[in-house]
């Protein structure tokens, strides 16, 4: 699917000091064409506010220091508690392919490793964006 | 009242989050149907006090906007922000980084309400949009809706008009800049907030802007208002109950003429002018030109003027005001 304004949230962890990677993303997506709102978070439920808030097509969460599965299991409630049930949400950062799984179960659509064009991440939005659920 | 389901202004009315978020989306999408939810929340529309904060890029605008949401959630009045950025004109992304900024002073308080809009390079549509975002923040009951805008250009002057007070922030040692932004305070500041005075140029700034004496005239009175200068630091919250009890002073003096009204007349003209010109361009847009007089094929200019001054006539004829035939 296909959209003329795609919005998305990144939210990065505050305690996590390697921003650029995120920083980086968030301007590969705009050159893209999309519309992104960068900002670091303390607790999750102040990524599901701002999601409902700013009502983005999609949140990527970046997680450097380990932390990712308690985020996903506080993050697709939260999320869906406020109403926003098609939702596209991805993960990226340090992330252990082992973890991939297991977040997949938890509602998290898509994990992408680090390093990874940012080209990929738009083409992954730009194909999914508005078809996924969180069920 | 109906036993049906509540429609969409009735949920941003009641404070819906959800709803008035999808309700602005669909603002800045230009959907044709936000403009019936608009209408509807109109009767609930006209309360909230308007609030712009623009300058230069990184004059702390935004860390200035959470200085500004803290005191005044401590004064207990619920707030609502719009923050602009402006779209990258070869891809028409943007990077829309204000909110960060801002997160502390909201987290977890329901009273807070912060929407990004990027502007989208659409000239005056930004204005028309941010006009029609308000409404919904407004008829939510946000006691206060600040509109964060960058720079002082051409968009700026179109923002300054929706707000009642206009926040100039300043930031000192900008060498050549520093004559714009005077330009600016002339134009369009009811307030100059001169920011980062932590920093030590930032005394003698406000000094300088002190001996200026800047007024802004009532445009319904014979009455001036001197622009104060406050010095603030967002960054220690410093200076921040004074800036607010400024704004406050100035809010309150527009109301003891018919300068207020003024302001919300000009909002609404706004609005009108915006709606009409997207709505004659949309239908503009769906004639079939090969089913009317070829004229403007020959002549394109004396056909389009054929073609206003009917519409305008047709107006003329049945006493309709406002419009002159000519
Ligand atoms: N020293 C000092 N720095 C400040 C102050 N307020 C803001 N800053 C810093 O100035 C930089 C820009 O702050 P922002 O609030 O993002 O400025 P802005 O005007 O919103 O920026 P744009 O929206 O990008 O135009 C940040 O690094 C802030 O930490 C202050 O009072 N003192
Ligand atoms: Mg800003």
């Amino acid at each position: 699917m296909s959209k003329e304004h795609i919005k998305v949230l990144l939210a990065k962890k505050k305690i996590d000091v390697h921003g650029r990677g995120t920083k980086l993303l968030a301007r590969e997506l705009r050159d893209a064409g999309m519309e992104v709102v960068y900002f670091r978070f303390g607790v999750v439920d102040e990524i599901a506010d701002a999601a409902v808030q700013e009502d983005v097509d999609v949140v990527g969460v970046s997680v450097m220091t380990s932390g990712q599965i308690q985020i996903a299991r506080g993050l697709i409630p939260a999320l869906k508690a406020r109403g926003l049930d098609n939702v596209l949400v991805i993960m990226g950062g340090i992330i252990p392919e082992v973890d991939y799984e297991p977040l997949y179960e938890l509602g998290i659509h898509r994990c992408f490793a680090p390093g990874l064009p940012g080209g990929a991440v738009a083409e992954y939005i730009r194909e999914n964006v508005g078809t996924a659920t969180l069920g | 009242m109906t036993s049906s389901a509540p429609g969409t202004s009735e949920l941003v009315v009641s404070d819906s989050v959800r709803h008035a978020a999808r309700l602005i989306t669909q603002i800045e999408n230009g959907v044709p149907a936000a403009r019936a939810v608009l209408a509807e929340l109109l009767p609930h529309c006209g309360s909230a006090q308007l609030v712009g904060i623009t300058g230069p890029p990184g004059a702390g605008k935004s860390t200035l906007t959470a200085s500004l949401i803290k005191e005044l959630r401590s004064q207990g009045r619920s707030v609502g922000v719009i923050a602009v950025d402006p779209s990258s004109p070869f891809s028409m992304g943007a990077l829309l980084g204000d909110r960060d900024r801002m997160l502390e002073a909201a987290s977890g308080d329901p009273g807070v309400f912060i929407r990004s809009l990027a502007s989208r390079g659409v000239p005056g549509g930004l204005a028309a949009a941010v006009n029609d975002v308000v409404d919904v923040m407004d008829a939510m009951g946000k006691d206060v809706v600040i509109v964060e805008t960058v720079g002082v250009g051409q968009g700026e002057l179109e923002i300054a008009k929706i707000a009642h007070t206009v926040v100039l922030v300043f930031v000192p040692g900008y060498g050549d800049a520093l004559q714009a932004m005077k330009a600016g305070i002339t134009e369009i500041a009811d307030v100059v907030a001169v920011n980062k005075g932590d920093l030590a140029e930032a005394s003698r700034a406000v000094q300088e802007l002190r001996g200026q004496d800047y007024v802004r005239h009532d445009p319904t009175a014979d009455r001036t208002w001197v622009v104060p200068v406050q010095k603030v630091s967002a960054l220690r919250n410093e200076g921040i109950a004074e800036l607010v009890g400024l704004i406050d002073d100035h809010y309150r003096f527009t109301a003891q003429s018919a300068w207020r009204s003024e302001i919300e007349r000009n909002r609404r003209h706004a609005q009108f002018m915006a709606f009409v010109t997207e709505r004659l361009r949309a239908e503009l847009a769906s004639i079939d030109l090969d089913a009317f007089d070829a004229g403007w094929l020959r002549d394109p200019y004396a056909a389009a003027e054929e073609f206003v001054t009917e519409i305008v006539k047709a107006r003329a004829d049945r006493g309709a005001v406002g419009l002159a035939a000519k």
